[in-house]
């Protein structure tokens, strides 16, 4: 397969030069490479987008698609996996749709080590509605809700996906494509819930591509404790002393969400089904 | 010839269990139980109860009044004692006409002192002069708890001395089916080719998630309780992308969690059955007790335009054979399909004399793909054949305005086309629900009672009592079966509608939809389902 197989012809409206045209790079290599490798057919990859400027990926990206509602990406993942385990899922939010709007069902996605691939868009700003906070905004940001600068603390979503079970978490710069692709290649192997957060910069709302670049440094995967500590290097903040680090922290192996409820592709093995429905009315003779 | 029984005891007593027990013991032998439970929003202690109507003749509702009532507590009694014409008490509590020894009882039958319900299930035997022998086998339910139950309940059978009335007693007839809202409506699920139930408990929706939990690994799908109600019905919604037959369910709390996803049905045109068992509101309400006040909030759930069909059953074999067409109707046209119930059709077990037949035979209505396949494709009937990911082509679903393939569109051709495609759908979904009867008339008569869903029991039970009267009941409210229901109403002299509700949405539709005017409203908004008495007291006030 060619890469361009994975081009549609919608004309695309992210600004010009946004860092998501690099982040859609590295997602259309690492599945190019995937296809050509042999891992899966370009038929099982089934994208699942929430609302924002990343969500536009599911018209650029020539794969079957769920385009659904803001923050409710995990649980459309959930819903694709029990119905066809087959299917590869790569879900898109952004950090306000992962983080803001979706929080519970970030935490849930990887408590149930749902065997997918969720990339997120974290530019650290509400970029498509014109820029406001979210939840990985750093403290006393001037944003269009708080003129007065922003009240609140960032979380850590590196931490939160590493305590709350996902067996493969990752961070990346959108703008490094070939460790980008590298790494998604990693995480949509990963049998499991893959979390890779992105940093995207946003040229338009809040371009911090020096900070981010000047700042960051590679890291190796380690056990749970290390990795986590590893990830609280950096806690979204803005000064001289950070340190971004980026690569993988984590990987493991523990049973999928399908796994245990024992799913199959109901509508392939059963494309009719014919219960003795009688029988069970038996029970209230 | 009927006759009502109250059991009443505290949360943790066995008293649902015992009645339904009892129930069984006469359905098996050709006679119809009503079984009708009261419990509020606790696990133990509280007060409890079960009224059982036995009837010869078919019965469909409970009633206040008892011809004997069983207490278990005092509480029970105390609260009780003058719905009945016989109390048999516990010999511990003060009051009632007969006593039985229940501590002796169970300690001479080294019983667990929960089994004390038999020894009166027993007593209740000797007073109608009933041959034990059934209530035995009925209590083969009691699994390996049977024989110390059997050994209770004789024992009861024996310290009863007090008033016998004889009830006769049926011989050589066909068992009938004796089932529960929830359970028919689970089996009309698993009977519709259900792949996968998600849901988030929620009274009195839960039972439904419990059987189908149950039942899983029997009928080959899968029950997944998911993290809240809004993953619940975006799951579905992914699930019902990936192929999968897919029903959740919810009370009204949750619904209002879901409106958005459901909006997001209507745009996706993904096949979806959402089961609403309704509670008395708003916000937490009463939990555990009945009302169809949120019967407009589930009508017109979902911002946006979009088609959805409505259906309300009014008893268990209904509840059956309407949730197959719900999963027909959703996965033909997929349109959003609300099989809407409440706490007392939930909860209520009723008693049928034949299996019940669906008018559909269930279907996914899948076309397998091909490179090209558009799943939004523009029809004539504005119906697009849907295929799934996986194998051949680029699927999509969106909830965004969207073109045939589902890519995103903002441009007014477009966008008009898409909004036509669906409003020709709506109509194609009105035709099919014309041939599903979507109104049934009862009896006949000058003077009508329009009504919906669980209010069935009462009102048929109540047009023995009454002269002169036809009952209309209306098992789709949307599309609403506007023609359907004028033809029902021609000519009569006055309109009744009867709704558990204060505001009487009924009545409202009726004006909407077929401009008329109803002359009475009888409705009932203390969260309890209306009795037969109460419907015929109140229809004579109207119609006299």
């Amino acid at each position: 397969m060619n890469v361009t197989e994975l081009t549609t012809k919608v004309p695309n409206t992210w600004c010009p030069g946004c860092t998501n045209f690099m982040l859609m790079a590295g997602v259309k290599k690492a599945v190019t490479e995937l296809v050509n490798e042999g891992v899966f057919t370009k038929e099982q990859f089934t994208t699942v987008a929430g609302i924002g400027c990343h969500a536009k990926i599911y018209d650029y990206l020539n794969l079957s698609g769920f385009y659904g509602l803001h923050g409710r990406v995990p649980p459309v993942m959930a819903g694709l996996k029990l119905a066809n385990p087959n299917l590869k899922v790569l879900g898109f939010s952004g950090d306000g749709d992962a983080f803001a709007e979706g929080m519970s069902h970030f935490i849930h996605f990887c408590r149930y080590n749902l065997d997918a691939t969720y990339i997120i868009h974290n530019n650290q700003i509400f970029a498509l509605t014109t820029g406001q906070v979210t939840p990985t905004t750093e403290p006393g940001a001037v944003t269009k809700s708080t003129p007065h600068g922003s009240p609140f603390r960032p979380i850590n979503p590196i931490t939160l996906a590493l305590e709350s079970g996902a067996t493969f978490v990752a961070r990346e710069y959108a703008l490094d494509l070939p460790n980008l692709s590298e790494t998604l290649k990693r995480a949509m192997k990963h049998k499991g819930a893959s979390v890779v957060e992105i940093l995207q910069p946003c040229i338009t709302f809040k371009d911090v591509r020096d900070f981010v670049k000047d700042k960051m440094f590679r890291i190796e995967p380690s056990d749970l404790e290390n990795a986590v500590k590893t990830a609280r290097g950096w806690n979204y903040t803005k000064d001289d002393a950070t340190r971004i680090p980026v690569g993988v922290f984590y990987e493991t192996q523990y049973p999928t969400l399908e796994e245990k409820v024992g799913v199959k592709v109901w509508h392939e093995e059963f494309p009719k089904r014919e219960h003795k429905v009688e029988e069970l009315w038996a029970r209230f003779k | 010839m009927e006759k009502v029984i109250l059991i009443a005891g505290g949360a943790g007593q066995g008293i649902a269990k015992s009645a339904e027990v009892l129930a069984k013991s006469f359905t098996r032998r050709g006679y119809f139980v009503f079984n009708y439970r009261d419990y509020p929003s606790l696990i133990r202690g509280g007060l409890n109860f079960n009224i059982l109507k036995i009837g010869i003749d078919p019965v469909a509702s409970h009633e206040w009044k008892a011809d004997y009532a069983v207490f278990l507590s005092q509480q029970a009694f105390d609260e009780h004692k003058s719905k009945s014409k016989l109390s048999i008490t516990d010999s511990k509590i003060k009051g009632g006409d007969l006593k039985v020894d229940l501590d002796t009882i169970v300690q001479k039958a080294g019983a667990p002192k929960i089994a004390a319900n038999a020894a009166m299930l027993g007593a209740l035997y000797k007073a109608m002069q009933h041959d034990t022998q059934p209530l035995m086998d009925a209590m083969a339910d009691y699994g390996k708890h049977a024989d110390i139950n059997r050994k209770v309940a004789w024992e009861g059978f024996q310290a009863y001395d007090g008033k016998i009335s004889k009830f006769s007693e049926l011989q050589g007839k066909d068992a009938n089916y004796f089932v529960s809202g929830s359970w028919a409506i689970s089996m009309g699920a698993i009977a519709s080719g259900l792949d996968l139930y998600i849901a988030y408990p929620m009274t009195p929706a839960t039972p439904v998630l419990h059987i189908l939990a149950e039942l899983e690994n029997d009928f080959n799908y899968k029950t997944v309780q998911l993290e809240n109600e809004l993953a619940v019905a975006n799951g579905a919604l992914g699930a019902s992308f990936g192929g999968s037959t897919v029903m959740i369910g919810t009370s009204g709390g949750g619904l209002a969690l879901m409106g958005e996803a459901m909006s997001l049905q209507g745009m996706s045109e993904l096949p979806l059955v959402a089961y609403l068992s309704m509670r008395a509101g708003p916000a937490t309400g009463v939990p555990t007790y009945t009302g169809q006040g949120d019967i407009n909030f589930a009508l017109n759930i979902g911002h946006g335009e979009f088609s959805r069909a409505a259906i309300v059953p009014g008893d268990a074999r209904e509840a059956y054979e309407r949730t197959v067409e719900a999963f027909y109707l959703t996965n033909k046209f997929g349109v959003l399909s609300l099989l809407i119930g409440d706490k007392h059709i939930s909860e209520s077990n009723y008693t049928h004399a034949s299996l019940p037949v669906p008018r559909v035979t269930p279907e996914r209505f899948l076309v397998g793909a091909t490179a090209n396949h558009k799943n939004y494709a523009i029809t004539s009937d504005g119906v697009s054949p849907r295929a799934v990911p996986g194998k051949k082509g680029v699927l999509r679903a969106t909830s965004y305005e969207h073109d045939e393939a589902g890519m995103t569109v903002e441009d007014e051709p477009s966008i008009i086309k898409m909004v036509e495609k669906r409003i020709r759908k709506a109509r194609t979904l009105e035709k099919a629900v014309s041939k599903l009867e979507p109104v049934t008339v009862y009896g006949e008569g000058k003077h009508a009672i329009v009504s919906w869903g669980s209010t069935k029991g009462a009102i048929i039970d109540a047009l023995k009592h009454l002269k002169d009267v036809k009952f209309v009941q209306i098992s789709y409210l949307r599309p609403f079966p506007a023609k359907e229901v004028e033809a029902a109403l021609k000519g009569v002299k006055s309109v009744t509608a009867i709704e558990v509700s204060v505001t009487c949405a009924i009545a409202n539709m009726l004006r909407e939809f077929t401009g008329t005017v109803v002359d009475h409203k009888i409705t009932k908004y203390d969260t309890r389902p209306f009795t037969s008495h109460e419907i015929v007291s109140k229809m004579r006030r109207v119609i006299k």
